[in-house]
């Protein structure tokens, strides 16, 4: 545990969390000595000798200063170190984050890590301060208080020495015991998790679905499991708890037996022997506390864990510094092979270049890889094999920054950020100063949706944008891009969930870049499309033809079958008498 | 016509812990009572131990009087932890149970509130209440009764039997805890509740930034602002650690201080003092006031937990109170006395509706609209976005409630029809497709759970998926997100079954044709084709040419009808749905 908070934290709080464990294990000592002081206190009292309780008196005292010093410096230590804690918990966390590869946000690690975060980080650091103390001390005390007790009768002290491992091994025993059980708790808990966020994204869905509450059975099933998982996990404890406690109760018997027998046979003076049986009170109530904050420590270790295993995870390697930098726009794709699992590839052989200012519209079945394309060129994957490069370099040799400068990317689904409108858009470009600003929301057709919103510019758009439209969203992603001024820009959809005028006056924005940036459209309009310089057109994997709308018409059969299947849909409508019929 | 709101709880005025908890109320009490028992029991052994001091004092010492006091001593030692670990089992259980309840009825709660309420709220704030409150919960109903029993009534029963073997040595095992508050009364400052509640709040915000960061990564790294990203919810971080440190850290230098009065050693040095000093002078027996000064050092273990369980005791009142207020936020109310739509005609009537702003004002966005659409007819919403085209479709659905004016299904108040026959009766398809988790079939068969699975495969290829479905790893079974990952269209098409198999009078598609891959856009269009067979039809379209030929168009702006009338009355009146409709078909035509 120790260890790994160590290899989680900085060299600071590494260098407090190694004084803190010392001052612990000082405050465990000296209170374990002060406490051996009552031994020949008691003695000295019932033999009536006051002088001597008055000198044992006084040593206790001063013990006490000394134990003193260390209860306050170890706690308040404690406290700092469980702040830095979090804070290094946090810190490594959202640097690690960002330099993973985009395949591991799936919705699953997402709602995994936040708990994680949120959870997990506060449980951990609280594990240091209010476990962590008690831990050290409830060792210490015992062990300090045994070896002075060797020194009032031998076999009684090591009988109390020896039992104490034993007690350690056995208390082991069954925290694992617990921890078994508890990592099917675990798996219970993340699933209720997960089917509560989801019963609450979805709740669109399930209610016009007429499914209210605990009527929408894989949360009711997922909540009854975890009661379940909890129930076992209890009765495992009980399993674990008697053999635990029968076998502390029989070690304390046998100690107190053996300090018994040794005062019936003179060896030790019955006074004294009472006094160590008084004591070994204090022995074993620590070692039965142990017990509980080791199924404590086992929990935080279990989150700990968790956290680590974020930690763990490989990122994309990235060079620093580019070697080279892109001369030119042009992005070329040669023979790119990927797939996202082992057994399908998604692109096979994929081999397609960009010219530098001119716009290319890629096209292809739905499935067909045109979105991973886009991400593949921007690095959100690296490929199986192949190669891909903007102006000459390889993105892989690219630095983030190099790379992320030259593309701008509009999503199909667009993520904002629970700020204000005037900040998501501002995203783009901090540095650009507010007519630049207005001028991209403007083409972007930002500007009507500031309008309307209560507060303006400075409206709040809520967590993940959620107070705007799928529709809004996007121009606010358009927006960013727009402003961003990137010689590359790749379009997966953008304006595919905007209403037909305001898309044709975004569009229309997209023209004007054109004119001197590269561009990737992937688009459904027919329109967009046909406007493209060149169109690739993409099936099983790789390129099937390449050319203008007016040549692939003409030669790829493929393509022609494809447009055709387009206009019509485009003109598709509901009809009011024969309902049903195109 | 009267309604009432589903009372979970109004009228209730005790504490939102003890409603809580009243479920559990009769385990709870059981394991009080064990535990008392147990302090009682903690006596025992002391009691056991002064026998033995008096034993082993006598010589020559009585070996079996010994040997009984020391089995007696072991014996009550025994019994205690006994009757300790099954009260804390005891509680454990309840635990578990009360969990499970409270989740469920926060699920029933969730799922009866108005969908606006989910636009206000972070699912991280759900996430909050639903997870984190509940567990917090824990720490108190399986630990903390029975501990603070425990921590309250065994160092009574010891203070009690100090004074009883000596009124003088009862002072002097009292003085050391009577000390520690004293030190800490005078060093700590501030409302510990309030201080819990900032805490809170803290976390809340912390995790609410987390979710953002987590869910925006991929954003970030698009404009290379990732470190950017991670910083600011660093910051985020920050402040709060700083809040933490700067709230609790005079508690904690307050409780580093005052613990020494509390530790082992000195409570053994006050206790002994007296000791010494009261034998000096023959006052005290010797051998009470070794009893004494061991009973005294059981004290402040047990009285540490009483502080720690006083700041779980807070820390999950407080949650307890965000639990409460969830279960107390109002929902949809629910009519006293259900009436059942007659036919399926659909009559919005002087209809307003306001969104809250975040400065606490409201934002009209429907303001006075009448429409009214005949069974069987059709009405087609169009206008620029923002003009409230769903926001009015979806009160039809009664996914809000009109803050002015009615809505009537057959001549009912959708708010007079119970939700079992509203849903039944009005069907919903949306541009976003949620897929829960669950397999193709669930999915289908969502809204209609005793369909066969001949239904739900007709109702698959009448929504010209079932191809699809097949060719999935576990066809049917296949489980979304799992081995069953489909396209934005795919999606579409099994949202489209879904409402094919709930088979409802009324239909509303809002933007149901502008399916994220248009290459199966011909597909959901033989689909919805379909589906909107004979059925009531309420049309939200981007594409205007998909609505020109239904009953009647609708063009909405600023929350006003605008223009009303067939496709050729609105284009002959050359208003804004003329100007819009040029602009397409200007740009299909290209």
């Amino acid at each position: 545990m120790i260890g790994a908070l160590m290899a989680i934290g900085d060299v600071i709080s590494r260098r407090s969390m190694r004084v803190f464990v010392v001052l612990a294990v000082l405050n465990g000592v000296t209170q374990g000595l002060a406490l051996a002081t009552l031994v020949p206190l008691f003695v000295a009292l019932l033999r009536g000798d006051h002088e001597a309780a008055w000198t044992w008196l006084v040593v206790l005292g001063c013990a006490c200063i000394v134990n003193a010093v260390f209860v306050v410096t170890s706690t308040l230590r404690g406290f700092d170190v469980s702040m830095s804690v979090v804070r290094d918990m946090h810190r490594r966390l959202s640097e690690h984050m960002v330099k993973l590869p985009l395949s591991w946000f799936d919705s699953t690690s997402t709602a995994r890590a936040s708990t994680i975060v949120a959870r997990g980080t506060m449980y951990v650091s609280q594990a240091a301060m209010d476990v962590l103390v008690p831990v050290v001390s409830a060792v210490a005390t015992p062990v300090a208080v045994a070896i002075v007790s060797v020194f009032f009768d031998w076999p009684t002290g090591l009988a109390l020495l020896a039992s104490m491992p034993i007690i350690l091994l056995v208390t082991r025993w069954g925290t694992n015991h617990n921890a078994r059980a508890e990592a099917g708790v675990q798996d219970a808990a993340l699933e209720t998790d997960r089917r509560l966020l989801e019963f609450a994204e979805d709740q669109v869905t399930l209610r016009s679905a007429g499914v209210l509450g605990t009527d929408y059975l894989p949360l009711s099933r997922a909540i009854e499991a975890r009661q379940r998982a909890g129930t076992k996990a209890l009765w495992s404890s009980v399993i674990g708890m008697v053999p635990q406690s029968l076998v502390i109760n029989l070690l304390f018997g046998l100690v107190v037996s053996v300090a018994l027998l040794r005062a019936l046979v003179g060896a030790l003076d019955p006074i004294a022997m009472v006094a160590i049986v008084a004591l070994s009170t204090q022995v074993s109530g620590p070692l039965r506390v142990l017990a509980e904050l080791n199924t404590a420590l086992r929990r935080a270790e279990l989150q700990l864990t968790d956290v680590t295993d974020v930690l763990d995870q490989p990122e994309m390697a990235s060079p620093e510094r580019s070697a080279v930098l892109p001369v030119g726009n042009e992005v070329r794709l040669e023979d790119v092979v990927f797939g996202y699992d082992a057994e399908h590839r998604v692109l096979d052989g994929f081999t397609l270049t960009l010219p530098a200012g001119r716009t290319t519209a890629l096209v292809g079945p739905s499935g067909s890889g045109k979105t991973t394309v886009t991400r593949l060129i921007a690095r959100f994957w690296d490929v199986d094999s192949g190669r891909i490069s903007i102006g000459g370099v390889d993105v892989r040799e690219l630095s983030d920054e190099d790379r992320m400068a030259r593309l701008a990317l509009v999503f199909q689904d667009s993520y904002l950020f629970d700020e204000s409108l005037k900040a998501n858009v501002a995203l783009g470009d901090d540095a650009a100063g507010d007519d630049e600003l207005l001028d991209a929301a403007t083409s972007a057709q930002v500007t009507p949706i500031a309008e309307r919103l209560p507060d303006g510019w400075s409206s709040r758009v809520g967590e993940g944008g959620r107070l705007l439209s799928g529709g809004e969203r996007q121009r606010v992603s358009i927006a960013r891009a727009l402003l961003k001024r990137a010689p590359v820009l790749l379009l997966d959809e953008a304006t595919a969930a905007l209403d037909p005028v305001t898309a044709q006056a975004v569009q229309t924005a997209l023209m004007v870049l054109h004119t001197d940036v590269t561009v990737l459209v992937i688009a459904h309009q027919a329109e967009t499309i046909a406007r493209a310089d060149q169109i690739a057109f993409l099936e099983h994997g790789r390129i099937q033809a390449v050319g203008t709308h007016t040549e692939l018409v003409a030669s790829n059969p493929r393509y022609a079958a494809f447009w055709n299947q387009r206009a019509d849909a485009e003109r598709w409508h509901i009809t009011t008498n024969e309902r049903g019929t195109r | 016509m009267t309604r009432q709101r589903t009372a979970s709880g109004s009228g209730d005025r005790s504490s939102p812990l003890a409603r809580i908890l009243r479920p559990v109320r009769g385990r709870l009490t059981a394991g009080v009572v064990l535990q008392l028992l147990a302090s009682l029991f903690s006596l025992a052994p002391y009691l056991a131990l002064l026998g033995l001091v008096s034993a082993m004092r006598t010589s020559p010492v009585d070996r079996s009087v010994a040997w009984r006091w020391v089995i007696g001593y072991l014996i009550a030692v025994s019994v205690q932890s006994a009757f300790t670990s099954i009260a804390l089992l005891i509680t454990h259980f309840a635990d578990v149970r009360l969990q499970a309840m409270l989740r469920r009825d926060l699920a029933d709660t969730l799922g009866r509130l108005p969908l606006g309420w989910f636009d206000s709220t972070g699912s991280g704030r759900v996430r909050k209440v639903v997870n984190d409150d509940v567990e917090s919960l824990h720490q108190l109903v399986a630990h903390s009764v029975v501990e603070i029993t425990a921590a309250i009534t065994t160092p009574l029963v010891g203070v009690v039997l100090c004074f009883v073997l000596d009124w003088r040595m009862g002072i002097a095992a009292v003085v050391p805890v009577v000390a520690y508050g004293l030190t800490y009364k005078l060093m700590a400052r501030g409302d510990m509740r309030a201080i819990m509640a900032r805490i809170a709040e803290g976390l809340a915000n912390v995790s609410q930034a987390i979710v953002d960061y987590v869910g925006g990564v991929a954003v970030l790294k698009v404009f290379g602002k990732a470190s950017q990203g991670s910083r600011r919810f660093r910051a985020a971080s920050e402040a709060f650690v700083d809040e933490f440190g700067r709230l609790v850290g005079p508690q904690m230098r307050a409780q580093a201080f005052a613990l020494v009065w509390l530790s082992a050693p000195v409570v053994a040095l006050v206790a002994m003092a007296v000791g010494v000093w009261g034998t000096l002078g023959g006052a005290i027996d010797p051998a009470r006031a070794i009893v004494v000064g061991i009973v005294a050092l059981s004290l402040p273990s047990t009285l540490y937990t009483v502080a720690a369980s006083n700041q779980t005791r807070s820390e999950a009142s407080e949650a307890a109170g965000r639990v409460v207020a969830l279960l107390d936020e109002p929902p949809l109310s629910r009519p006293v006395e259900p009436r059942h739509p007659q036919g399926s005609a659909v009559t919005f009537g002087d209809v307003h509706f306001s969104y809250p702003s975040a400065d606490g004002q409201t934002h009209e966005v429907l303001s006075g609209i009448d429409l009214s659409v005949p069974a069987g007819g059709s009405l087609a919403l169009v206008g620029p976005s923002g003009a409230g085209k769903s926001t009015l479709a979806l009160l039809a659905a009664r996914f809000r409630d009109v803050g002015a004016g009615s809505i009537r299904i057959g001549g009912v108040d959708v708010r007079d029809i119970d939700e079992t026959t509203l849903r039944s009766t009005v069907g919903v398809v949306l541009q976003t497709v949620q897929l829960p988790a669950l397999t193709i079939a669930e999915n289908i068969a969502l809204a209609s759970r005793d369909a066969t699975r001949g239904q739900i495969v007709a109702a698959a290829r009448a929504a010209h998926i079932h191809d699809r479905i097949l060719q999935l790893p576990r066809g049917y079974e296949s489980v979304i997100g799992q081995d069953a990952r489909l396209s934005g269209g795919e999606a579409q098409r099994i949202a489209i079954a879904r409402v094919l198999l709930q088979d409802t009078p009324v239909l509303i598609l809002d933007e149901a044709t502008s399916a994220a891959d248009p290459e199966t856009e011909g597909e959901i269009q033989e689909a919805l084709a379909r589906l909107v067979e004979g059925r009531t039809l309420i049309v939200i379209a981007h594409r205007l040419i998909t609505i020109a030929h239904l009953d009647q168009i609708a063009m909405l702006d600023r929350g006003r009808v605008a223009e009303l009338g067939t496709h050729r009355e609105l284009l002959d009146a050359g208003g804004h749905y003329a100007r819009m409709w040029n602009v397409q078909t200007e740009a299909v035509a290209a």
